[in-house]
């Protein structure tokens, strides 16, 4: 019994918590909370049915000095398209402090709605594998494809894999 | 239980969401360089030693 008791001891000592990671095939884990500029509610679940780029960033990530002006750039080339209503970009800012992540969108605005989530629940429940790291979500609610890191070139072959998708479907 | 707390990891993996802590001043080895090099040098002219960090001194704290 006692031998029991230590064991269950060491156990929750060594417990860390098993993360289900969004991977691809996998049904997206929710993604909700308030906007971190205005504070309205916002979720994944609204954007049922389109094809949605979720993109996790900080203010302390250097390639999210590059990947946010490239997402904004994509996004309005795509929304002033035929695909507009089939695509959203949804952002989950991930700083503790929110005010460093709105700063940093007064240097690199972007028009796409932006998720404040302080406490890092949500990457966590992503299993997120670096910073950034965007996910994209299939009308279905599925993740189709899932993007780590920034690097030079990223931005054509984001646009091409999303101008491959909305194509796929009808 | 002494084996046990042997094995016991004492730190824990920081995950890349977090990593933004590490990047706070508080957490540098050396939150202010101009402090920590002011320091150095009083040390060194005190110890009349050169060398220890960066450039050579003459000991007498004048440069």
């Amino acid at each position: 019994m006692k031998v029991l008791r230590i064991l269950g001891v060491l156990c929750a000592l060594h417990g860390g918590s098993v993360l289900a990671a969004a991977t691809a095939g996998a049904v997206a884990p929710p993604a909700a909370g308030t906007a971190l500029i205005g504070a309205q509610p916002l979720s994944l679940a609204d954007y049922r049915g389109r094809w949605v780029l979720v993109d996790f960033w900080a203010s302390w990530c250097g390639p999210c000095k590059l990947s946010l002006p490239a997402l904004e750039e994509l996004r309005q080339e795509l929304k002033s398209g035929d695909d507009a209503e089939r695509f959203e970009i949804l952002a989950v800012n991930l700083d503790s402090n929110p005010a460093l992540g709105r700063r940093f969108l007064e240097r690199h605005p972007v028009s796409y709605p932006v998720l404040s989530n302080p406490d890092g629940s949500i990457a966590e429940s992503w299993a997120l594998p670096a910073m950034p790291t965007s996910y994209l979500i299939a009308p279905d609610g599925r993740v189709s494809q899932v993007h780590s890191g920034y690097r030079d070139g990223d931005q054509a072959r984001l646009r091409t894999l999303l101008l491959d998708s909305l194509k796929d479907t009808p | 239980m002494l084996l046990g707390s042997v094995f016991l990891p004492a730190c824990s993996t920081v995950q890349p969401w977090q990593r933004g802590e590490l990047a706070q001043a508080s957490m540098a080895w050396d939150p202010d360089p101009m402090k920590a090099a002011l320091n150095s040098h009083v040390y060194d002219s005190k110890e009349a030693s050169s060398g220890r960090i960066g450039l050579a001194g003459g000991g007498c704290g004048c440069n």
